[in-house]
């Protein structure tokens, strides 16, 4: 032991430093901890925000500097100066914690700007630079030729897969407001609104869905998967036709109602109500009745009912396809064998006639005149 | 303020309470009734052909007209509607006049008739028919009466064999398909036949019902169901509804080739009246129809609108051409009291007068 009561031999250092550190942990506890305490509030009070890349850096600083004090007062060993510099390395922690954290930072931005290329683009140059920023600090020389190239081909991949999402969903996207608003009119009762939304559906459709459906398929099973993807086709379209051609009963029946309470006012003022529950229904049924039938006149409704059940027969031809497909696969004769045999059959029935009409023919010929 | 219907509403409550005993009585009646039968007059099948069945109706009298009556009726339905019930029978009435008659009943396609086409019904079931009684009554020409669909077959057929055929009725046929005035004509230009055919084979007769129905909805659906409660008390108008109804919904599906070209050739083209129709490569020309012709129509008609049947007039060379309307609707025809009253007497009258041996 010295002059000042510190111990002399390498043990008694060891021991004193040990105690010394114990000391700074034990006292530097409270603040170890605080951070993570902190951070703890953002979930249990719910409004601040995520500490992230701040709880790390403050973390790390804090122990840091504990260990920096604990190590300051032990003279033998590494020494303090080493064991800092050991210390520091955990450095590189705080950035990568720090890049993670400029890119969440910019996952908001990159969902807003999915449907823009340029703007995506830009998100990903940003990205790129931060991650040479970072190579470049840990490395501590700046990023190779190849490297930049890789990172920049593996971008431009990710950037493109984005842009192919963004050909598939952006219509949807950009339609969604317009599509909402013209449900919103529907349901108050205009159904000239659900008309325009599904022209609007209908263009999106053929824009995104209708073109990966009626795509080409590749590989074993090329045939079978087109002919799903048909069905699926042709199901979508036809829920699509449907409402088109219900859209005029509910307009000609909401006229013709009208129309029913008109007729019924009129005959009050000339004091003629009817005095039979039959004849007011009559004059309802017959007021719908006529309405309709003007109805069915129109080229409009034609062409709706056409457009019904052409998408109605279209699905059946799918739905058969597939049903042949499963009964081939089954050994089960499919709807296809059997017009084939009855078309074979068909034909025998005309060559069997006419044969007979020959043989009838010649029969009279050959017989006696009377 | 007074309510709409106030001074009414009494009476009205009680005419429910009425309508809703009434509708206890008619499950009770219907309960209580046993299937029915239509097409009841005697007869015999004479020939039969694939799906095709000639039968000949047990004559009435003995002095029969001496040129058989062979009678086409359309695919669509059947042909008992000519003879539904006691009463309103147009076979019974004309059996009472002395014709003596042979009635085609085309049967019900199934999957495997699917390829029967236009041309086989008219240039093969229908010509074998002809000949069939022809042969059997060793006579070079018969009478032909054509209903709905099947008076224009009639008219295509005499149009191809005039020489086989003494005298042509056509009764609600039509043959001009250009109208605004039918639904029938108006919906079909909307229609993919061929994808149609194509995709069902045959077409479904609750298909073809359904489209008949639509054509009048409240009444077909909804107003002939409370009248028919309204008669709840009465067994024989129950069952001579169910008879009708039974016909409406005998619905045979349609062979596939056929309803095609029908559709194509007839509704969309109107090709016969234009005189482009062929049947079995041969050209429909309906200035070869030169015998006398009877043309019946119905004026309040919706399947078969009066200027579809009276635009035949036109396409024939005939000099001997009556027309004869009745104020009824399509169905009206067969079973109007007026139709039952003065349908028969007509057709009968100016055939016996045309079929001298």
């Amino acid at each position: 032991m010295d002059g000042q009561g510190k111990p002399t031999d390498v043990f008694s250092q060891w021991m004193e430093f040990q105690k010394s550190f114990y000391d700074q942990w034990l006292s530097a506890g409270s603040g170890m901890f605080k951070p993570w305490a902190d951070a703890m509030k953002t979930w249990q009070e719910g409004h601040a925000a995520y500490p992230g890349f701040d709880l790390f850096s403050k973390w790390s600083t804090m122990v840091q500097d504990t260990i920096k004090k604990a190590a300051g007062t032990a003279e033998g060993g590494v020494g303090p100066e080493v064991l800092f510099r050991i210390l520091r390395s955990s450095n590189v922690f705080v950035l990568f914690n720090q890049f993670w954290l400029e890119i969440l930072k910019d996952l908001p931005g990159l969902y807003q700007a999915k449907w823009d290329d340029a703007a995506s683009r830009k998100i990903y140059e940003r990205w790129a630079g931060l991650y040479k920023n970072v190579f470049e600090q840990m490395i501590g020389s700046p990023v190779s030729k190849t490297a930049e190239e890789i990172m920049a081909a593996w971008l431009n991949t990710l950037q493109m897969g984005q842009s192919s999402l963004a050909l598939m969903w952006g219509p949807w996207a950009q339609a969604m407001p317009e599509l909402q608003k013209q449900m919103e009119t529907f349901i108050k009762g205009d159904w000239s609104a659900l008309q325009e939304g599904r022209s609007l559906w209908q263009e999106v459709y053929d824009e995104t869905l209708g073109k990966v459906f009626r795509m080409p398929a590749l590989g074993l099973s090329k045939e079978h998967t087109e002919r799903l993807r048909r069905t699926f086709d042709a199901y979508l379209q036809f829920w699509n036709a449907v409402p088109g051609f219900y859209q005029f009963f509910y307009k000609t029946g909401t006229n013709a109602l009208q129309e029913f309470f008109d007729r019924l006012k009129g005959l009050k003022e000339e004091e003629m109500t009817p005095e039979r529950l039959r004849e007011v229904y009559k004059i309802w049924w017959t007021t719908n009745e006529n309405a309709l039938f003007d109805l069915f006149k129109k080229p409009e409704f034609g062409n709706a009912m056409g457009e019904m059940l052409n998408y109605g027969l279209t699905l059946k031809k799918r739905l058969d396809e597939l049903t042949t497909d499963w009964c081939n696969a089954l050994s089960i004769p499919s709807r296809e064998d059997f017009d084939e045999l009855a078309k074979a059959v068909h034909e025998l029935r005309r060559k069997v006639r006419r044969q007979q009409k020959i043989i009838e023919a010649l029969q009279r010929k050959t017989e006696p005149s009377a | 303020m007074e309510l709409p219907f106030e001074k009414q509403t009494a009476a009205f409550f009680k005419e429910f309470e009425k309508y809703n005993r009434n509708l206890l009585q008619i499950t009770r009646t219907l309960l209580n009734t046993e299937d029915v039968e239509l097409a009841r007059s005697p007869k015999d099948l004479v020939f039969e052909e694939d799906t095709v069945k000639l039968f000949r109706l047990r004559p009435k009298r003995e002095d029969l007209c001496p040129v058989p009556l062979l009678i086409s009726y359309a695919l669509v339905n059947r042909e008992t509607m000519m003879d539904l019930e006691e009463g309103r029978s147009l076979i019974n009435n004309l059996l009472a006049l002395g014709l003596d008659i042979y009635i085609i009943t085309w049967g019900y396609p199934g999957r495997m008739d699917r390829f029967i086409t236009l041309d086989d019904y008219i240039d093969i079931y229908l010509d074998d028919c002809v000949d069939f009684v022809r042969s059997r009554m060793g006579l070079e020409k018969i009478n032909l009466l054509g209903v709905c669909q099947g008076g224009t077959f009639a008219g295509i057929y005499t149009a191809l064999y005039p020489d086989k055929i003494r005298n042509l009725v056509a009764m609600v046929a039509p043959f001009d398909f250009d109208t605004e005035d039918g639904l029938l004509n108006v919906w079909s230009r909307h229609m993919d036949v061929d994808l149609m055919v194509d995709t069902l084979g045959n077409i479904p007769g609750d298909f073809m019902n359904l489209g008949f129905l639509m054509m009048k909805p409240f009444q077909l659906m909804m107003d002939k169901y409370i009248g028919l409660v309204e008669s709840a008390d009465d067994p024989e108008i129950v069952r001579s509804f169910l008879r009708m109804e039974k016909w409406i919904f005998d619905s045979p599906d349609q062979a596939g080739e056929t309803f095609r070209k029908f559709l194509n050739e007839l509704y969309k083209k109107n090709s016969l009246i234009k005189g482009e129709l062929e049947i079995s490569g041969r050209r429909v020309d309906m200035k070869r129809i030169d015998m006398p012709v009877f043309n019946v129509f119905a004026e309040q008609d919706h399947l078969v609108p009066p200027a579809c049947s009276r635009a035949l007039k036109g396409i024939i060379a005939s000099t001997d051409y009556i027309e004869k309307s009745f104020p009824v609707g399509h169905i009206g025809m067969y079973v109007s009291s007026r139709s039952q009253r003065e349908l028969a007497p007509a057709i009968a009258g100016w055939l016996r007068e045309r079929s001298a041996v």
